[in-house]
């Protein structure tokens, strides 16, 4: 099931080829100071990432790490370990943007800000393990300006740090930054060992069965959905009513006018209904593209597959573009009625 | 946990090491103090894993204990009460605790101390030295200013530390400007020692000191990963940044041609003047510098700002000037923040010309350097 040998732990599932290098060259000591994880979303790019974290600090002898167990391997599993950060959009809204009383809260990229920070954390040295371990989740979404701005870190890191990238797709992250890294590229784990591990964890087996097909191979996504059946549920819902602003082409600047009048009470729904068509317009153009297997909402990926048909990839490219520009112009406090209106004209009919 | 202990005492230990609770932070028990009761003593521990601070007061310990409470509640809590006795304790769970003094009570959520960042007991081993508080302070801040505050390398946002012999030196530059202050130890070291430290955490350290009459006790890691500054009932504790600082020896320049000495006051005063007309001009305010002359019975610095919007200032300085008449502009809020951190009554600049950098020194001491870029002379 997983590329254990027995005396390790890597809290990781499937990946084998992956595992095993890391672990032989944690065993070896030959590590690279950089690493670039890619592959779709929630298929255990992080996991894997905070394995490796745990395998280089934990407190156990050199071939039975990570054990899982150490005070080291817990705190980094409880995001409590004083030399391991792991940063994401969520992360930077809380440590960035909400500090500064920058009250756009950027969800869209990694900022300038985010990149000085962490290159400023990184020449510290580390305090209790061996290693400092920055791990990137959205590497794909850095900012512009960002990549240059974090070049010097990933040539010369310090003698004791590991930088871990996190992206979907090794073509989002420019070539200056790719050739600095090792690379791993990880694929879907097949919905048997999905099936599998679900069970083994006490999914009841009819539960265990829909969630792994549904998760056209993203563990990590699946061991989410099966620890909280309401998210399953509730996300289901969310992504069949926005799949459906997307496709009936009528009814769109109705909604565009339903939404701007809630937006003031509630900014955060509108920010998670834009990043879902966002995400439906991205899945629609790797369709198109013939990169199915990409996608990031795989159950609705027969009639959006279906309905990307319609259009040429500059048009849904287009309607990505509109989307995201949508978004930073309610971060940048614009009217909503017009930057939602906007918004849905420039989508394809 | 069961602990009775002074508010006073209480208040002022979480003062203190509120200093270095972390006020943003995706780890929530960084938002909370750690409370160990134990033997004769409550010890209130924050950390914002950059720096740490452990504070330690005498109390009556009936139960031993480890609780994180909510760091900004207990504080604001403990400061509503009065001076006098007061105890903490558990009545609903390991998690909660109440905090009592006669009819006034409160209970306090806590989270599971487990999580809580270690700060390692500094071990006997690696560098130790003694240094007098109020001159390690006074030091701290007269160079801490000059640190970077920006990213543009990571080093020159630290405060360079380094022990040769009986010599203590702290160092910091942004590029534009940079102070190094001198210290003479009692006790020469075995070993040289040659650290940074987060130039933040330098702010805070010196803060800390602040109350301190004792010696102060530093011990750095033999691996220099974290330095250690012990008072009696105070460890204040902080990272290491790695790297390479820049050679002090090639920026501070050892000649002059122009040297003047000024009243320190008098000159900061006027800087302050200029200050207020530079602000619309890019900072600039500018040194024109004669020695004595014929029409000139004593040497004078004349210090002017001026600004194409607002107006301008002039102030004639007397001085004691040697070596070539001189002019040069430095930024005006550069010369303010060395200025008004220095002690000496007088201070000497010396200068090579309008274009390389220029040297302020307390007059009468070789313990203070501040070297500082000219900035160009428009056309004006
Ligand atoms: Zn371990």
């Amino acid at each position: 099931m997983s590329a254990d040998d027995g005396r390790t732990h890597w809290p990781v599932i499937g990946h084998e080829e992956a595992v095993r290098g890391l672990r032989d060259a944690v065993r070896s000591g030959r590590m690279s100071h950089a690493y670039l994880i890619t592959g779709p979303e929630g298929i255990g790019r992080s996991t894997l990432a905070m394995a490796l974290a745990q395998a280089l600090n934990c407190e156990h002898v050199i071939d039975e790490r990570p054990c899982g167990e150490c005070d080291s391997c817990r705190r980094i599993d409880h995001g409590a370990h004083p030399d391991v950060t792991r940063v994401d959009l969520d992360w930077q809204a809380d440590m960035i943007a909400a500090p500064r009383g920058d009250a756009t809260r950027s969800r869209q990229r990694l900022s300038i800000e985010t990149i000085r920070w962490l290159r400023q954390d990184i020449v510290t040295r580390p305090v209790m393990g061996r290693w400092k371990v920055q791990i990137v989740d959205d590497a794909d979404l850095f900012s512009e300006s960002a990549p240059d701005a974090f070049l010097k870190t990933l040539e010369e890191p310090p003698s004791f740090a590991i930088i871990i990238l996190v992206a979907t797709s090794v073509d989002s992250v420019s070539e200056t930054v790719r050739s600095r890294c090792r690379h791993l590229q990880l694929g879907t784990v097949s919905t048997a060992l999905i099936r599998e591990t679900l069970e083994s964890r006490g999914v009841p087996p009819a539960a265990a069965g829909a969630i792994s097909r549904s998760a056209h191979g993203r563990i990590a996504w699946a061991l989410r959905m099966a620890n909280d059946p309401e998210a399953l549920r509730a996300r289901r819902e969310k992504v069949e009513a926005a799949l459906e602003h997307l496709t009936a082409p009528l009814g769109r600047v109705e909604i565009s006018g339903v939404i701007a009048s809630n937006h003031s009470r509630n900014r955060e729904a509108t920010h998670e209904l834009l990043d879902l068509y966002t995400g439906l317009w991205r899945d629609a153009l790797l369709h198109r593209a013939g990169l199915g297997d990409l996608v990031v909402f795989p159950e609705v990926g027969d009639r959006l597959a279906e309905y990307a048909n319609n259009f040429g990839v500059g048009d849904l490219r287009r309607a990505v573009g509109a989307t995201q520009r949508c978004m930073g112009d309610l971060d940048a406090n614009m009217q909503a009625r017009i930057a939602l209106h906007a918004m849905v004209m420039q989508w394809p009919r | 946990m069961r602990v009775t202990c002074l508010q006073e005492n209480l208040h002022r230990a979480l003062g203190t090491a509120g200093r270095a609770v972390a006020s943003k932070s995706t780890l929530p028990i960084l938002g909370n103090f750690l409370l160990n009761a134990s033997g004769d003593n409550l010890v209130i521990t924050a950390t914002n894993l950059e720096m740490g601070i452990r504070y330690t007061i005498p109390a009556k310990v009936q139960e031993e204990g480890r609780v994180t409470l909510q760091a900004r509640v207990l504080n604001d809590f403990v400061a509503s009460l009065s001076s006098g006795e007061m105890e903490l304790l558990h009545d609903q769970g390991p998690l909660t605790v109440l905090v009592k003094q006669g009819n006034t009570q409160a209970h306090v959520r806590g989270i599971d101390p487990e999580d809580f960042p270690p700060l390692t007991e500094h071990a006997d081993e690696g560098t130790q030295f003694e240094v007098d508080a109020s001159v390690l302070r006074e030091s701290i801040e007269h160079v801490v200013f000059a640190a970077a505050s920006d990213d543009s390398r990571p080093v020159l946002a630290g405060v360079q530390l380094e022990v040769k012999g009986n010599k203590l030196q702290l160092a910091a530059a942004d590029g534009f400007r940079m102070s190094v202050r001198t210290v003479t130890l009692d006790q020469p070291l075995e070993a040289d020692v040659s650290i940074i430290i987060p130039a933040r955490a330098m702010g805070e350290m010196s803060r800390v000191l602040s109350d301190a009459s004792e010696p102060a006790r530093i011990s750095i890691t033999p691996n220099q990963t974290q330095l250690y500054l012990s008072l009696p009932d105070i460890v204040f504790v902080t990272r290491l940044i790695d790297g390479t600082f820049p050679d002090l020896k090639q920026i501070i320049p050892t000649t002059w041609n122009t040297r003047s000495i000024v009243l320190r006051d008098t000159v900061l005063d006027a800087a302050r003047r200029a200050a207020i007309f530079a602000r619309s001009a890019n900072d600039v305010v500018k040194f024109e510098i004669q020695p004595p002359s014929e029409s000139l019975e004593m040497g004078q610095v004349t210090i002017t700002a001026n600004a194409a919007d607002t107006g301008d200032n002039r102030d004639d300085i007397d001085a004691q000037v040697e070596g070539e008449p001189t002019q040069i502009a430095f930024n005006g809020r550069y010369l303010t923040d060395v200025l008004s951190v220095m002690r000496s009554a007088s201070v000497a600049f010396e200068l090579q010309g309008a274009n390389a950098a220029g040297v302020i020194k307390s007059e009468g001491s070789d313990d203070f350097v501040h070297v500082i870029m000219p900035m160009v002379i428009g056309a004006s």
